[in-house]
């Protein structure tokens, strides 16, 4: 099964639920899924600026894995860090994510 | 360092994304503008369409400086600036593209005539948004002709933050104002009609 995660809500999201359970399990091989996208809203977008740990160790499982790592775009400018973020990560718009999504849609797509 | 309006500014006064979105969000329309150029559209469904009313001026004004093509000579700094700057792979990319229609044409050519008021609407995307704002304010109390000698490259030079994916939104922002340009032109009995995304890459 392929999935895709939308890190919406705020608070222990990235911190916790991506940085302790998922990104570990995906660097052991053994997050049970596919996971074919990450989509990070408002300050989960800071996760993606080049030198987060969580950001830089999401970036080489994606490049291993061909993982889109995709920050709202609005939500990078308003924070500055749009043209700071770790390799192959991108930012966009609804579109822009279902367009990069398309050659490889979900099964799923889990809000957290 | 970068120079714009004679000024030196730090690289971290470059102008965001964010600020001009906001601005043109919050910024009230004009409506009824009498010169409305085509809804150009762009890449991704996206679409923009400038409105302008324009002037012409009177002898003794014509005689003065012209601050506006000081001003583009400033951008043309921070674009080979900004060039010198970025990565191989972006130059090509983006800079054929962007730098697209910024020689000497003659759309809007008509340098008796000042942009007294810009107006757009455009599709909502944050860059988009952002560089429509940016050009109606580089156009406004400008000339038709300093107005049509924007280039999408200066406009991207403006800010400090468009990723070169979205370099496509300066280029569409600027086939619509001169679009609008040549309608402007158009009433100003100037008539000839060169395509509106002659030498603009879409």
């Amino acid at each position: 099964m392929k999935v895709a995660y939308v890190f919406t809500t705020q608070g222990h999201t990235v911190s916790y639920k991506l940085g302790k359970m998922i990104l570990p399990q995906l660097e052991e091989g053994r997050h049970g899924v596919d996971v074919v996208g990450m989509f990070f809203f408002e300050d989960n977008t800071y996760v993606l600026r080049k030198g987060d740990p969580i950001g830089e160790r999401l970036a080489k499982v994606a490049r291993d894995k061909g993982m889109l790592l995709m920050g709202c775009d609005q939500c990078a400018f308003e924070r500055q860090i749009a043209d700071d973020l770790v390799e192959g990560a991108t930012i966009g718009c609804f579109p822009d994510l279902y367009g990069a999504l398309g050659g490889n849609p979900p099964d799923l797509v889990i809000s957290l | 360092m970068l120079q714009d309006k004679g000024c030196v500014l730090p690289k971290s006064a470059k102008r965001s994304v964010h600020h001009y979105y906001l601005k043109g969000l919050s910024r009230p329309r004009v409506a009824g503008l009498p010169v409305a150029g085509e809804s150009v559209p762009g890449r991704d469904g996206l679409s923009a369409r400038f409105s302008l009313r324009v002037r012409e001026l009177g002898e003794d004004a014509r005689a003065g400086p012209d601050d506006d093509n000081a001003r583009n000579s400033a951008g043309a700094a921070i674009v080979a600036e900004r060039a010198e700057a970025s990565s191989a792979a972006s130059r090509e990319d983006a800079s054929d593209d962007a730098h697209a229609g910024s020689s000497d044409e003659k759309i809007g050519d008509c340098p008796h005539f000042v942009i007294d008021e810009v107006d757009y609407t455009a599709s909502t995307c944050v860059v988009l948004l952002a560089v429509c704002e940016r050009l109606a304010e580089r156009a406004r109390g400008g000339t038709m002709a300093s107005a049509s000698a924007i280039s999408p490259a200066d406009l991207i030079a403006d800010f400090a933050d468009i990723p070169s994916a979205k370099f496509d939104r300066a280029i569409l922002a600027v086939a619509a104002l001169r679009s609008a340009l040549i309608k402007a032109r158009e009433h100003a009995g100037d008539v000839s009609s060169p395509s509106h995304s002659e030498g603009v890459s879409v």
